[in-house]
């Protein structure tokens, strides 16, 4: 009998330790809130309210002064072959989240199902997510179309459309810089939220994610309730957007 | 390791082997990546026997192979700030990290900081006055490293300091490392050194070159690095003039970053290579009231 409990104690402590999130061992060093996005908190709503009201009184006057937090429009390939634009999708909340498959920053979010679960969650609320890949064609990390059904398949994608734009236009015109990066559009087309997935960068295990600050669910949550957006912009973390180089500059050498 | 607490007290032998063909796959992320000797990580210390009561300089040797680098405390547009966790005898206690002056890693339309090649993240440790003996000192470290990708990296390390009374002795393998650091750690500057303006939407940083104590080089050009995260532009380029008495770098403040503050290191070079100084001054606002009252008006 005592050899039977041992058995099961041993088995149920490897199912444990094989259950364990992948990156437990490799970066569970409690977030220091030093390194942690710096988040800016604003007066939030202000500025969207302005920029309706001007469009409503004079089109002219806002030509004048564009609303710098108004989404620049544009259309992309999405994976299914499709073309999607931005305009045909304007009158509901559009979620934009800078993806690379490769990226440890990025996995680590997908890995435990949690950027799924987020992706679920707002689009049955009625929102658009809207899943964008800048890497350049020639970076190990690029996927093709068919690539993307595959990956989007086998990790349970939820988002609504997944977009690749590969010659980084979108990416630049947004100044995406990392992956992941969240940026989020009202049904008037103004940004509201622009920054990181979340406020643990060092945070790899599961239960260091999971309690981590979430900017998605905040902002998201807060202004599906009609309240202004609680957050206006934090600094992104993670890997660079591997944007398709410009010029032939060299690109990893270090100057200065 | 968190887990090795969870194990039964006596788990039979097919666990062992289980656990060895399993664990690889549980422990590593980035065991996917097919990768390896990126970069190689030794805690050091500057001296092989130290006095009590005294401090010694110790630090975490980073190897980067080519192309690879880890970031600065200010990783710039992406990347992440290695972290080190320290453990320290009874008694011992140690500085904040001393980060010497970085590079700009460039990848167009983002900018970076960080090193490459070799560098070492130093702090001292104060030895308690009475202690006798080995004195492990303990570091748990934990880096980003990238090149076109990036993959997150753990060790934990360790180096002793013998603790005696003899006179202190050089540890000769690590003397080039150590001098380098001393001269690319960046030093303090004489009071007005540093003035930061505010005009026309940029920041205007003035350096007085005679507060520096040394001759500045005009190629390669002097720059500056923000030491706070989101506080400046990144990848705008800053616009230097030399004077025959002061330097000026124009830099672009980050889009919402209204800072009361200018701080971070200026970088130079100097006749005797390449040198750094500690910036920390207000912004001054310079004000425009006939400009002002110009617009308003319109």
């Amino acid at each position: 009998m005592k050899r039977l409990i041992d058995h099961a104690a041993a088995l149920v402590a490897l199912l444990a330790l094989v259950a364990l999130p992948a990156g437990a061992e490799e970066t569970p060093a409690p977030t220091d809130p030093q390194a942690t996005p710096k988040a800016e908190k604003k007066p939030a709503g202000k500025a969207e309210k302005k920029a309706d009201d001007k469009k409503a009184k004079s089109k002219k006057k806002e030509s004048v002064r564009p609303n710098p937090n108004r989404a620049p429009l544009f259309t992309l390939g999405a994976t299914d072959k499709t073309n999607w634009a931005l305009k045909d999708h304007l009158g509901k909340w559009i979620l934009l989240e800078w993806t690379n498959p490769g990226c440890p920053f990025v996995k680590k979010h997908y890995r435990i199902g949690h950027m799924q679960a987020l992706q679920k969650a707002y689009t049955d609320k009625g929102a658009l997510w809207v899943t964008i890949c800048s890497t350049n064609p020639n970076h190990r990390d690029f996927r093709t179309a068919e690539q993307w059904q595959k990956i989007a398949k086998d990790q349970g994608l939820a988002s609504s459309v997944v977009l690749l734009d590969a010659d980084g236009k979108v990416g630049r015109l947004y100044e995406a810089r990392t992956t992941p990066q969240i940026c989020i559009i009202n049904p008037q087309g103004i940004r509201v939220y622009d920054g990181a997935f979340d406020d643990a960068p060092r945070a790899f295990a599961k239960e260091a994610i999971m309690a981590a600050k979430n900017y998605v669910t905040w902002v998201m949550d807060a202004v599906l309730a009609k309240k202004a957006s609680p957050l206006r912009r934090s600094k992104p973390y993670g890997c660079s957007v591997k944007y398709q180089k410009k010029n032939k500059k060299k690109r990893r050498k270090s100057v200065n | 390791m968190k887990h090795r607490k969870r194990r039964p007290p006596r788990p039979p032998i097919w666990a062992f082997i289980l656990l060895a063909a399993t664990s690889t796959a549980a422990e590593d992320p980035g065991a996917e990546d097919p990768f390896g000797g990126e970069v190689e990580v030794t805690l050091i210390a500057r001296h092989k026997t130290v006095r009590d009561a005294s401090t010694v300089r110790v630090a975490v040797l980073f190897q980067m192979a080519d192309e690879w680098h880890i970031y600065w405390q200010n990783p710039g547009d992406s990347g992440l700030a290695p972290e080190i966790k320290w453990t320290l005898p009874n008694g011992f206690k140690i500085s904040k990290l001393i980060w010497p002056a970085p590079h700009r890693l460039p990848a167009e339309p983002l900018m970076m900081y960080g090193y490459d090649g070799r560098c070492l993240l130093a702090a001292d440790v104060k030895v308690p006055r009475g202690f006798r003996g080995a004195a492990k000192i303990k570091a748990s470290v934990s880096w980003l490293v990238c090149k076109d990708v990036c993959l997150s990296g753990k060790r934990d390390l360790s180096v002793t300091l013998n603790v005696g009374q003899q006179e202190p002795t050089v540890d000769a393998r690590w003397k080039a490392d150590f001098a380098r650091h001393d001269r690319l750690m960046p030093g303090p500057s004489a009071k007005g050194a540093f003035r930061a303006i505010a005009r026309d939407g940029r920041i205007r940083l003035a350096v007085h070159r005679a507060a520096l104590g040394k001759k500045l080089s005009a190629d390669p050009k002097p720059g500056f690095f923000p030491g706070v995260e989101e506080m400046l532009n990144n990848a705008a380029p800053q616009k230097v003039k030399l004077t025959d008495g002061d330097v000026f770098l124009t830099l672009t403040p980050a889009r919402g970053g209204a800072r009361k503050r200018l701080q971070g290191v200026f970088v130079a070079h100097t006749a005797a290579g390449r040198r750094a100084w500690r910036v920390d001054v207000p912004v001054e606002r310079k004000k425009k009231i006939a400009a002002k009252k110009k617009e308003t008006s319109r």
